[in-house]
């Protein structure tokens, strides 16, 4: 049985996840590495760039031969496995995500393997690769489309911390790199100070060689955060209605009109957040749907009712009409 | 005006529109546009503005490292991104045009990437420490404030800036598609002529798609309602296209079988061309039989409706 490609999408990512029994994550796709924006995503679990190169191997860190406890580092074997890949190598390597059972089996059988043999555990695991294949392209293009060169060339590289040390895991290496001490771990920001001017060295090289790549963070369920922000936000708020409405109380008005006036900006501040999560979510769940959507017989009958309509012949003129004056497209 | 000099040497540029500020709300400029950041002859980093129809630089500004960032804007669920400077109020929005938003996230990034690239190794001019946070929260105000108007901005010229979150209209399609560059997405065999992915092109299918009857095609698509421009925007989008060139390549390598289709495989001899020619003979055959059965129909309900009110 094979992996099929997947489309490097967090929409898909984050369905993936929930298909692992891991509802309470997401994955969002990076537009700044700026620490401020980072900071307002925490807890970030880890970030993985994916990218479609073979760089030349350049060893600027030292790569960490013999096994570290508690780090789980596999080598990238499939390349059409490589964003699940990508996923596990944060979701095992982050005590503060509670693992389903699955996750917890393949760890702990592969924990003491070395890099090359967790790679294999990895795409041997039936039931992780059934769930990558659940976003396979539709079948029409999984087994009959030509392979073209530019297939088969995408890799990942994710950051996560554990132990205290920040560690880049990339699965062509031989081994993880250590990155620096970063004793506050996931949620505070020492980490991601330490993984950005790296991620941004990467960002230089890919530029610089017109690489297609993509930045992503495996956060915690934004909505679910939000929501229970918002619930705080009304209980004090009500707190503070009551103190205005009590005679006895001896509290100065003024301020407590002023924190009245604060606590409902930040409610009207979440619940936008809530409300951009959730057209956010529904359009992942369109996308998806449509991702997996076989458009053979919806091809077939558009080109049946144009014909019907008389329409197909003049289309098809237009089209070599077209492609004389284009030449033949090139890309 | 003076004009600008040519940029020595361009980084990268992605089509987008700018917008203006008018008092407290921003307003999208609907021109087709360009933004281009690159390196000028005198060494320093260039952020451009063209008009792309007129094909003429409109802004130009030189930025140096850690004076600016290229951000979206969070508070709008379109592509709208800001280029914001550091150290004074200096603001510029802009929307995306570019037709597929996956790109988005690599702009920007690769964007502050080349806007915040060191200008020399040797004249080392980065600051050596770190650009202070802005306490300025009268600052933050007004560009959450933007960000609100812009969103709402948006959402009046529905279909203008965005096609991800609500109804395309199709004359905005239409302005969008023509921007649209011939899609690369040919099959893999020049020599064997048309693919599918060539007929079915958005902007090839646009001018027909009010006067097909597109309801007979809703039960082959995904759940939801579909309008004329939802189709012509699916046409444009990565699943359909891999298919249309899947489904072209399975029709060159004989990989189907024409019984599904009701198609009289006799003509059919592995080409797109007589695939459509079976096609037509399938729906000329259909149109003949129902000819007949529709000239009765005719006749017979020709009666009935003098009696209907």
């Amino acid at each position: 049985m094979s992996w099929a490609a997947i489309e490097n999408d967090p929409g898909v990512f984050t369905e993936l996840l929930q298909q692992m029994q891991l509802k309470g994550l997401q994955v969002d796709e990076l537009y700044s590495l700026d620490l401020d924006a980072l900071n307002d995503l925490q807890p970030i679990y880890g970030l993985i760039v994916l990218y479609k190169w073979r760089p030349p191997e350049k060893d600027e860190h030292p790569v960490i031969k013999d096994a570290i406890p508690n780090l789980f580092f596999a080598n990238q074997i499939i390349n059409n496995a490589c964003a699940t890949q990508a996923i596990l190598s944060v979701l095992l390597n982050s005590p503060g995500i509670t693992l389903s059972d699955e996750l917890k089996k393949l760890k702990e059988f592969a924990k003491d393997l070395p890099p090359e043999l967790k790679g294999l555990a990895i795409v041997n695991c039936a039931s992780i690769r059934m769930l990558n294949n659940l976003f396979a392209r539709s079948e029409v293009s999984e087994e009959q489309k030509p392979p073209s060169k530019d297939d088969d060339v995408y890799h990942f590289i994710s950051y996560v911390p554990v132990d205290g040390v920040l560690y880049e895991l990339d699965g062509l290496k031989e081994g993880p790199i250590s990155l620096g001490k970063c004793p506050g771990g996931v949620g505070d920001a020492g980490w991601l100070r330490l993984a950005q001017p790296v991620i941004k060295g990467h960002i230089d090289m890919f530029s610089q060689n017109e690489v297609r790549f993509s930045v992503m963070a495996i956060l915690k369920n934004r909505k679910e955060m939000y929501t229970v922000e918002l619930k705080d936000l009304q209980r004090k708020r009500e707190s503070l209605l009551q103190q205005m409405g009590d005679p006895s109380a001896t509290r100065h008005v003024p301020s407590v009109e002023q924190s009245l006036a604060e606590v409902a900006a930040q409610i009207e501040s979440v619940t936008e957040k809530i409300i951009m999560e959730e057209e956010k979510s529904k359009k992942w769940k369109m996308e998806n749907l449509r991702r997996k959507h076989n458009y053979v017989p919806f091809m077939f009958n558009f080109l049946k009712i144009l014909e019907e309509k008389q329409q197909l012949k003049p289309l098809i003129e237009k089209a070599k009409a077209k492609q004389k004056s284009h030449g033949p497209s090139t890309r | 005006m003076e004009t600008t000099e040519p940029l020595q040497d361009i980084m990268c540029e992605f089509r987008a529109g700018k917008m203006s500020r008018e008092g407290t709300r921003v307003v999208p400029d609907t021109r087709k546009g360009l933004v281009r950041v690159g390196r000028g002859e005198e060494g320093l980093v260039h952020f451009q503005w063209l008009d792309r129809g007129q094909n003429i630089v409109e802004d130009d500004q030189i930025i140096f490292p850690d004076e600016a960032v290229f951000e979206k804007v969070t508070e709008s669920s379109g592509r709208v991104y800001i280029l914001k400077f550091k150290h004074d109020s200096r603001k510029f929005f802009f929307w995306m045009q570019e037709p597929n938003a996956d790109g988005d996230a690599q702009t920007c990034m690769q964007v502050n990437a080349y806007i915040n690239r060191p200008l020399d190794a040797e004249a080392d001019l980065r600051v050596p420490i770190e650009a202070e946070m802005s306490e300025d929260t009268a600052d933050d105000d007004i560009s959450s404030r933007a960000g609100n108007l812009v969103e709402s901005m948006t959402a009046d010229l529905a279909g203008e800036v965005t096609s991800a979150a609500g109804p395309v209209r199709l004359e905005d399609l239409q302005r969008i598609l023509s921007a649209i560059q011939p899609s690369g997405a040919a099959s893999s065999d020049p020599d064997a002529g048309l693919g599918l992915g060539d007929i079915l092109k958005p902007d090839l299918v646009l001018p027909l798609i009010e006067n097909l009857p597109i309801e007979q095609l809703a039960s082959h698509l995904p759940e939801g309602s579909w309008t004329p421009g939802d189709i012509v925007e699916l046409l444009q989008s990565p699943p359909l296209r891999q298919q249309l060139d899947a489904f072209t390549h399975v029709l060159r390598t004989g990989q189907i079988d024409l019984a599904q289709f009701g198609v009289d495989p006799s003509k059919y001899k592995f080409t797109v061309a007589s695939f459509l020619e079976a096609l037509e003979d399938s729906v000329g055959r259909g149109a003949s039989e129902a000819g007949d059965k529709d000239a009765e129909a005719q006749r017979g309900s020709g009666n009935d409706a003098m009696d209907e009110s």
